[in-house]
């Protein structure tokens, strides 16, 4: 089964062609990164894959379901969730405040009015198990806005796991953080389970080439290379856009 | 654990303090008490749009002056039974906001201020223009206090006072258990990052509108309160003052506090109450009060206190 297909989608803003004719197709359990330049279209690319943008022209299938004209929340439902390129939280609420709201989607009763949410011991439950599980347990009080930088992208991550998806879209989970903060984000993304199909956008050539199996490159809107990570390394146009020569790129000197 | 029994306690005994207070307060007094709670309702229910859900309205008269007029109409018309009459009115207010929010929830910010305040002068011009239903600026009056067959009459202030502490005290509770349920908590999601909640699964606009009916419902409660203990209902119950006015009082009190609300409601009666016997210019003091708020106490009364007592528990 595919995990995600994206047949033929272009997307124009005004004057601006943001994607061209993109396809690709991501296998159940994949793990596949999306590079490119500045401009590339590569988060336009997942804000179409999320719904948050409509497609021009295309369809979008997850799980081999159309989703093209779905809702982002009913997609959400279908097991895809996303992080943000800048870190998008609950600012001002505390740790355990931001894990709850994604416990209470989690477990199915976001809406209800008739009790408490502290009384309902499924949400409890999850948000405690989450938690610990993820070393945030004796930062549950503190505001998140108060917090590193580096904390606030694993608590990105960790709420994006808590809706328990199937796709996984990360932009740029590593962007602005220190080398350490890198490591220990890009461990967590190699420790999550396998069955977990995971699409991400990075910058960091040595992260992506450590995380991922496949590569898509994309530039100025048109799917340029698409295939195994080697493949794509030795790809001559690749190192053209980066580096604007033939030598080989993303390996250090 | 233990502050929640001390908050509990305290809370109840607030409200036994509230009910012996006819032993000892002058009718008068007695009166802008009744006051103070009616508009207290009318400002929590518009906290839960502004405070706790980030949406400004501007129109939220609405509801108080269509459960108003519903009832004093219904009253002279179809019946007396005032638990009728209470439906009625609500259902009447709930219709008005779900509709009007299927409008003003296609905008945001300074757009939704503005589309839910014209919304409210609309029906503030029906109430004028439509004379031989609502007698314009003359209003109805002579609306009798609600026979709801219980032991007491209301038409005694006393009781009156009872029961509209008794109804305020429920929904408060009410309101709590919606601001503390899962759905409450989404709404401040909504307000904190819209596309994060929504990337959680959840359906943002529907938070929304689920709390613009509701805030309309309370606020129509708030209404229904108020015809029954003013027994007169007249377009100034419909216009944007009565909004404005609600407004001030949340963001004096403290938006997305649970008692700030109330607590700017109890400052602005007794301030109008004093201010109005010196001059005719209230409206001008209203504007200077808000200035000097926004400026000063952005947090509101309560909601700075509180905010200053945390800062001290934490050092």
């Amino acid at each position: 089964m595919n995990a995600l297909v994206v047949d033929q989608v272009s997307r124009r803003f005004e004057g601006l062609q943001a994607l061209n004719r993109v396809s690709l197709t991501v296998q159940v359990g994949e793990r596949r990164a999306i590079i490119g330049p500045n401009g590339a279209g590569k988060t336009t690319l997942f804000n179409i894959i999320n719904g948050t943008l409509r497609p021009t022209t295309g369809r979008i299938l997850l799980f081999d379901r159309d989703v093209t004209r779905l809702a982002p929340h009913r997609r959400t439902h279908l097991g895809l969730a996303r992080t943000f390129q800048i870190s998008a939280l609950f600012p001002r609420l505390s740790v355990y405040e931001n894990v709850r709201l994604a416990a209470q989607a989690a477990t199915g009763g976001r809406y209800a009015m008739h009790r408490p949410a502290a009384t309902l011991g499924a949400i409890q439950r999850l948000c405690e198990d989450t938690l610990k599980k993820w070393d945030l347990w004796h930062l549950r009080r503190e505001a998140v806005r108060t917090l590193s930088y580096g904390d606030q992208r694993r608590i990105e991550i960790v709420l994006a796991l808590a809706t328990n998806p199937r796709l996984l879209l990360l932009d740029e989970p590593t962007a602005g953080l220190s080398l350490a903060e890198t490591q220990q984000v890009s461990s967590i993304i190699q420790a999550l389970h396998r069955q977990l199909t995971i699409l991400l956008i990075e910058h960091d050539m040595d992260v992506t080439f450590e995380l991922v199996d496949q590569v898509t490159v994309l530039h100025l809107g048109n799917l340029l290379a698409d295939g195994p990570q080697e493949e794509v390394r030795r790809d001559p146009r690749v190192a053209e856009i980066y580096l604007g020569s033939a030598t080989e790129w993303g390996k250090p000197c | 654990m233990r502050q929640r029994t001390r908050r509990t306690a305290m809370a109840l005994g607030g409200f036994l303090l509230l009910l012996l207070l006819p032993a000892v307060l002058p009718s008068f007094y007695l009166g802008l008490v009744t006051e103070v709670l009616i508009f207290g309702l009318f400002a929590m229910s518009l906290n839960l749009l502004l405070g706790y859900g980030g949406l400004p309205s501007l129109g939220h008269a609405a509801y108080f002056g269509v459960a108003g007029y519903t009832v004093a109409l219904l009253s002279f018309t179809v019946t007396q039974n005032g638990w009728l009459l209470i439906f009625l009115g609500l259902a009447m207010a709930g219709v008005t906001a779900a509709l009007f929010g299927l409008l003003a929830l296609r905008t945001r910010g300074d757009y939704f201020l503005m589309i839910t305040l014209a919304l409210g002068e609309v029906l503030w011009g029906l109430a004028f223009k439509l004379r031989s239903l609502t007698h314009a600026e003359d209003g109805i009056s002579g609306v009798a206090r609600p026979v709801l067959n219980l032991p007491w009459s209301f038409e005694d202030d006393v009781a009156f006072y009872v029961f509209v502490l008794v109804s305020v005290t429920l929904a408060t509770l009410l309101l709590i258990l919606i601001i503390e349920s899962p759905f409450g908590k989404a709404v401040v999601g909504v307000r904190e990052n819209e596309a994060r909640l929504q990337v959680l699964g959840y359906n943002v606009w529907l938070c929304r509108y689920l709390a613009f009916v509701l805030a309309g419902l309370f606020g129509g409660l708030a209404g229904i309160l108020f015809i029954f203990y003013n027994r007169f209902v007249s377009p100034a119950d419909l216009s944007v003052i009565l909004s404005a006015k609600a407004l001030l009082m949340v963001i004096l009190g403290g938006a997305g506090t649970l008692a700030g609300p109330m607590i700017g409601a109890a400052l602005l009666v007794f301030i109008e109450n004093e201010v109005s016997s010196l001059t005719e210019r209230w409206l001008l003091i209203l504007g200077l009060i808000y200035v000097v708020v926004v400026m000063f106490i952005p947090a509101g009364v309560y909601g700075g206190l509180k905010a200053k007592l945390q800062r001290r528990s934490a050092v």
